[in-house]
This record gives C-alpha cells, structure tokens and sequence, in this order.
C-alpha cells in the first residue's frame, strides 16, 4: 500500500514511459492517421489516465507497468481514430479499423510481452525498446521522421523522401546518419540477440 | 569526405535499404568487394540497418490502419506503390523485374527510375526504365503508355538507342532498351570542353536520327544533353524516345506549372517509385494537372519557348533542342538558366541568348550561327527540318558556305519591321486609331485653309488645334470606356510618348511664336518629333511604325521648303499613318481568333 502511495506520488515515475509511450504512439499512427493525429497528444492523455489510475494498476514491474500503459495508449488511440470515423458513418470500416488497431497492437504486445519467452528477455526487450524510444527522441526530427516511417511504417525511401521533402538518397543519408547516432543502443540489441 | 564521396555511399545505402524492404536478399559480400571505397562504412552501416530490422519488423506491418483511415481513397495515390514487386528471389541478390536482374541504379529522372540490368534467356546487358507508376493509374492510360512507347520502339535507326520492350509489373510500367556502356552529353562536357568540329559532328548524327524520327511522325520533345548518350565507338544516341509523343497529340500545358516550386521540383526529379507528380509518357487530356506539370519541370534550361509558354509544340521545338545541345557543347552551358525553374521559363520565353562567341571566342563565326538559328525563338525563323540543321553542319565541316547565312542586315531588317508585340492589347484600337486619322486630318484641313484665307495671326490656329484635341481625347473616352489612363505597362508607353509628343510639339510651337517666326515653320520641328515618336513605337507596337517614322523624318525638310503647304501635308501624312495602323488592327481582329494571345 506504502509503495503504491509512492509511485503515485511520484510522477518521475510514469514520465519514464513517456518517450516509450511516445516511440509506439509514433510507430502505430501512419499514413492518414498520422496527419490527423499529433501522437503528444496522445500520449499526453494516456499519462494524465494513467496518473488518474495509478491506483488501480497492478503493475509488479516495469516491464508490466509499461504494458499497462500500452493498453491505455491503445484504447486512446483506438478511441481517436474512431471519433475521425464517425462522420463517415461507415460502421463496417469502423469494425475493420478497430480490429486493425488491435491487431497492431496485440502484435506489438506479443513482441514486448513476449507470451513465450522468459521474464528476463521480456524485461529486455521493453527496456530495449524504451531505450531505442529514448535515443530516438535525441536525433534530429528529419532523422527521427525518416527512420520511423522506413523502417517503422515500412514506407519506401521516395514515400518517406515525399513526405518530408527530400530526395531518396538524401533520406537514405538521413538513415544513415541516425543509425550511427543509434549505433550504442543497437549494438546491444545486436548481442543480445547473438 | 568529399560530397561526391558521400552521395555515392547515400546511393549504395539506398539500394541496401530499397532491396531489405523488399526482402530482397543481398550479396553483401560482393557489394562491399565492388565498393571498397566505401567498404568500412557501409559494413557498419549494415550492422546498424540489420539492429534496426530485428527491433523494428515485430513492431511493423501493421498496413491495414493505413488502407481504413479515412481519406484513403482521395489522399493517398501512392498506395498502388507501396505494394512490393512479387517477384521471385534472385540467388545472386539482385532485385529483379520480370525476366530482369537489375545490376544498378544509373540514374533517375522525372518519368522514373533507370537501371543497368541484365535480361534472362537472351542473355544480354540491357538498360530498364521503371516508370513511376503514379500517372498510370488507370487502365486507359497504361494502355497509352504502351501505345506510346510501342511507338518509340518502332524507331529503328543507329542513333536512336533501340527500345526491346515495353512491360508492366505489379502495375509499374517498365521498358528496356539498348545498355549504352558511355557518357552522355552533360557527362561529356564536364569533362571538358570540346573542339568545334567534334561538337558539330556530334549534333550532326543527333540531328540525323532526330530526322528519321520526325520522318515518322515521332517526336523527342525533350532533347537535352543528358539524352544523348556517346556509345564506345564514339557514336551519339538519343534516348528517351519513351517521352516522345506524336504530331497530333494535344500541346504540352504548361501555366501550372508557374505556381510549381523549385523544392516540389526537387522531389519529383528524385521519387523513383511514388507520387502523382512523376511524369507520364501519357501527358494527354484528362491526365491530372500535376502531370503535365511534372512533365514540363524536367529540364526547362532546354525547352523550346513554344513548349515553355505552353503553346503548341511541333517539330520545330527538337530543333531548338539541336540547338541547345550545339550550344551547350560549345559553351558549356544550357542556353537559357536561372536560379529557379520559374526564372528559367520566363527567360526562355522572352530572354536574349547571350551570343554564343561571347561565352566562348574560340567558336567557329558559321557554328555559332547555326545553334543560334536553331533556338530562334519564332519557331518558322528556325531551320525547317532537322535534316537541314545535319546538312548545314555537315557543309560547316566540309568548310562549305553554311545556308543559315546568319542574318543578313535585310533580313534583320525585314523581320524587325514585320514583328508585332503586345497584339493582344492593340487588336481592337483599330477603329479608334482610323477615327484619330481621320479627325486630325481634318483639322489640318481647317488650319490649311485658314491659312489659305491670309491669316497668319497665330491665335487664329488656337481653336481649330484645341478643338481637334477635344475631339480625340471625346473619342479615346468613347473607346475606352470612359477610362484616359493607362490600364497597364504596355499602355504606359503608349501613353508616355504621345504625351511627351504634345509636350515637345507645343514647346516648339511657343519656340517660333516667341521668336515671331510663322505658324508654319513649327512642322518640320512637329513632323521631326511625330517621325521620332512612331519610331519608338516601332519596337513596342507594330515593326511598320519604323517606317511611318522614318516618313515623317523624310517629309520634315519637304514640309520646310513648301511653307504654304506644311499644315496640309503634315494632316494627310498622319491621316495615312494612322489610317494605316488602324486597318491593320482592324483587320487582324477580325482574322484572329478571339482568344488568341500571341
């Protein structure tokens, strides 16, 4: 009870998350989606929820803490995305929406979650990715920008090149130059793998 | 590092990343035994991207947001494009098309992307063009593309690089041709300058090959020195015949392409395998605006006038691009270019070509004369046909007289008097300009025949002169609806110098009142100013006011020696002059078609 009153009071805590929160709300809003939806936004009112019900979460470790908070982060973005439906009133494309989100997600829980591996490589993985959302955030937006949607969004050079206004080569330059900076958070991920 | 350095390395990482996307195996082994220039990078490039791909693909793929978000089906016309090839695995690691193995990328442009490949079952190097698939959307226009470039590749001739066949896959147009192993043009060039005879020789045999084309009722529309590429044995070909369009096909439009910019021409000079901006082949009716602007925003340094300023673009605009080429080998420049695209179009429409043996003094007098024949920016002063461009610079280098004889000084002259400009402003003046003949050949009358009564007192002229002015100033509000001023800057000068006419005319008259000399001695002065303004006119309005000034210059010292008929002839020479100019604007509004704007 001690130690739940303290986390709550302790808003370092969930702000830990945020960049983490921030990384997959980046990751999952693409195309449409993206222009429609600032993904701060999102992840500022999942905080504010999680803050509001730290109570409730039941989270031992940080690695379901973080989990927690994906589930907030997927109901909000569940949620906004309907909202931009509703105009539309199309209900059959809403269904399929919905279940693409969640399906998006669960395939992400699966990664992190890792249903079938161990606790330690499941702890791995999303401290891994936290880190990688961390280091990330340090790059130059256009370095950020092009890796997410390449390799995050599975977007071509010239689609990625379109929407940030550069050449394909010199997104593939940009590429570049962010892994480099990314290199120590990726070595890691290299070996362990290993 | 220098940039050179680095762009390649940006290249190969392009090619790495593309192919990974794909899924595409890669020989990174062979890839970095060819680079090893760049072999350490790249190898810890590889080591980064291979990171990446293990945290990032359980976290992608997830397409299908994309396909539901809400706007699909009107804002994103790439999706066709996200789609990979599917196409089977190459042992070797090679992206493939079809039967295909695509070795390397050899450059790209606007329509798509080229790629140094080599065809299966034939068994030969060959050079594949994949078409942006954006503009092919539909199934009519990549119907079109085909009938196009089958078209194209109907041109059999050694110096057009022979197209094999026209494909599509997964819905990307694609054709392969001939692989040229050599520089083009602009490579060429860069690499130094050459002598007069070899760039003659050069543009000869394009010239030759443009002819056989245009034999045929093909265009090349887009000829540029990055088009023609030098083969091994020294042999110019042209390329990009897939750009080629027929006679009949409507005119490019360009006017859109004024609002384009240059970062937007940036990007679609660069994307490969997106966007609706890429140029089609099929640039026809009912194709997007943004098509036929990407169309135009490929090389506006080499493009005919007609062409830039949207008009109807024939045969005549290849050789203007013989020209450009001729001229761009002798002064290692594009004809016209400016900062910005839109510069650029403005100065090949309406800007002087700086001389070519002003660029270079070395150039031959009869060579320059011939490229500069050709970017005439009237396309009929041109050479008629691409053959006589080839035979010309085949009797240069044979040290035969050329035909293009340059201008002669008549014929500057000729066609210095027979241009028009600004006819869209003047064509319905013409009845006005008839009436103020008329009116001030009246008036001159009136004076006349005070004049003839025995008057001499110079208030005796004051009325009749000020009511003839009161009239013509009736009539120009009459015309113009009420308005005296100037609508615009083609009028101001109109204005300026009639103005500054009546001005210099009633100084000169206040000159002879003073020095108490008679009323008629004041129009040899009148018809020297009046020969001098419509001279002026002559370079704004109609080339022919050179004459009617060069009339009143003739008559000033006739209308001195005959005092007592200087009034009357002074009113008949305007009475003609203007009757004349009146007639003419008359008459070609009603021969022009109403929207005509040349």
């Amino acid at each position: 009870m001690g130690d739940e009153k303290r986390r709550r009071d302790d808003p370092g805590d969930l702000g830990r998350y945020r960049e983490y929160l921030r990384f997959l709300a980046e990751v999952q809003l693409r195309g449409p989606l993206r222009a429609k939806l600032d993904p701060s936004d999102l992840v500022q009112q999942t905080m504010l929820q999680a803050h509001a019900a730290a109570d409730q979460c039941q989270a031992e470790n940080s690695a379901a803490k973080a989990g927690w908070l994906r589930q907030i982060l997927n109901r909000n973005l569940l949620h906004a995305a309907r909202d931009l439906h509703r105009d539309k009133r199309d209900i059959r494309k809403e269904r399929s929406l919905e279940a693409a989100i969640h399906e998006s997600s669960c395939r992400i829980d699966a990664f992190l979650a890792g249903n079938d591996s161990s606790p330690s490589v499941r702890a791995d993985r999303n401290e891994q990715v936290a880190r990688l959302a961390l280091a990330l955030q340090e790059l130059p937006d256009a370095q950020r920008e092009a890796i997410i949607r390449h390799y995050f969004h599975g977007q071509s050079l010239a689609e990625v090149g379109e929407k940030i206004g550069r050449s394909g080569p010199a997104v593939a330059g940009l590429v570049h130059r962010g892994l480099k900076a990314l290199r120590g958070v990726l070595r890691d991920e290299e070996q362990s793998e290993v | 590092m220098t940039t050179e350095h680095e762009s390649q390395l940006d290249e190969l990482i392009a090619l790495c990343l593309e192919a990974a996307r794909l899924e595409v195996p890669i020989d990174r082994e062979a890839l970095l035994r060819r680079h090893t220039a760049h072999a350490g990078e790249l190898a810890e490039f590889l080591a980064g991207h291979d990171g990446m791909r293990q945290l990032a693909s359980p976290l992608n793929g997830c397409d299908d947001v994309d396909r539901l978000a809400p706007e699909d089906a009107s804002t994103s016309p790439t999706l066709a494009d996200t789609r990979p090839f599917s196409r089977p695995v190459d042992t070797d690691g090679c992206l493939r098309l079809g039967k295909y193995r695509l070795i390397r990328e050899l450059g790209r442009g606007g329509m798509g992307v080229v790629y140094e490949a080599w065809q299966e079952g034939v068994n030969r190097p060959v050079a594949v063009k994949l078409m942006s698939s954006g503009p092919f959307a539909s199934e009519e226009e990549l119907r079109r593309f085909r009938t196009e470039a089958e078209a194209a590749a109907s041109l059999s001739h050694p110096g057009l690089v022979p197209i094999y066949e026209v494909d599509v896959c997964d819905g990307r147009p694609f054709y392969s041709m001939e692989f040229i192993d050599g520089k083009n043009i602009a490579e060429l060039v860069a690499a130094g300058a050459l002598s007069c005879a070899k760039a003659a020789a050069i543009v000869a045999d394009v010239a030759d090959a443009v002819a056989f084309a245009h034999r045929r009722g093909v265009l090349h529309r887009d000829l540029k020195p990055a088009n023609v590429l030098i083969d091994p044995t020294g042999r110019p070909r042209i390329t990009d015949f897939g750009l080629a369009k027929r006679f009949e096909a409507d005119a490019v439009q360009v006017p859109e392409l004024v609002v384009e910019d240059t970062s937007n021409r940036e990007r679609q000079r660069t994307e490969h395998s997106t966007g609706p901006r890429s140029t089609p082949v099929a640039d026809a009716p009912g194709s997007s605006p943004l098509t036929r602007t990407g169309a135009i925003l490929g090389t506006p340094s080499f493009m005919a006038p007609e062409q830039a300023a949207g008009l109807r673009v024939g045969p005549a605009a290849d050789i203007y691009g013989l020209g450009a080429i001729l001229y761009y080998l002798l002064t290692q420049r594009p004809p016209f270019k400016a900062a910005t695209a839109v510069e650029t179009l403005s100065l090949v429409i309406e800007g002087r070509l700086e001389p070519i043996r002003q660029c270079n003094t070395e150039a031959d007098r009869d060579l320059a004369v011939i490229a500069e024949t050709c970017l005439e920016k009237n396309p009929s002063d041109r050479y008629r046909t691409a053959a006589d461009v080839a035979e010309d610079l085949r009797r240069y280098l044979a040290d035969e007289p050329i035909r293009a004889g340059g201008m002669s000084l008549w014929g500057r002259l000729t066609r210095a008097v027979g241009q028009s400009r600004h006819v869209s402003h003047f064509r319905q003046w013409g009845r006005s300009i008839m009436a103020f003949g008329v009116v001030i050949f009246l008036g001159h009358l009136v004076m006349h025949l005070i004049g003839r009564a025995g008057v001499s007192d110079w208030w005796a002229f004051l009325p009749p002169r000020l009511t003839m002015f009161a009239v013509l100033i009736a009539i120009l509000r009459w015309s113009r609806t009420g308005s005296l001023l100037p609508r615009d800057a083609v009028e101001r000068l109109v204005w300026v110098v009639w103005t500054a006419y009546l001005l210099a005319f009633a100084a000169a008259g206040v000159v002879t009142a003073v020095t108490g000399r008679e009323h008629s001695s004041v129009y040899p002065f009148a018809s020297v100013l009046a020969g001098m303004a419509f001279f002026t006119l002559g370079c704004h309005v109609w080339g022919a006011c050179y004459l009617v000034g060069g009339a009143f210059f003739v008559a000033a010292p006739l209308l001195a020696l005959a005092p007592d008929y200087a009034v009357l002839g002074f009113g008949v020479l305007w009475g003609l002059a203007l009757l004349a100019l009146g007639l003419r604007y008359d008459r070609l509004n009603r021969t022009l078609p109403a929207d005509d704007r040349s």
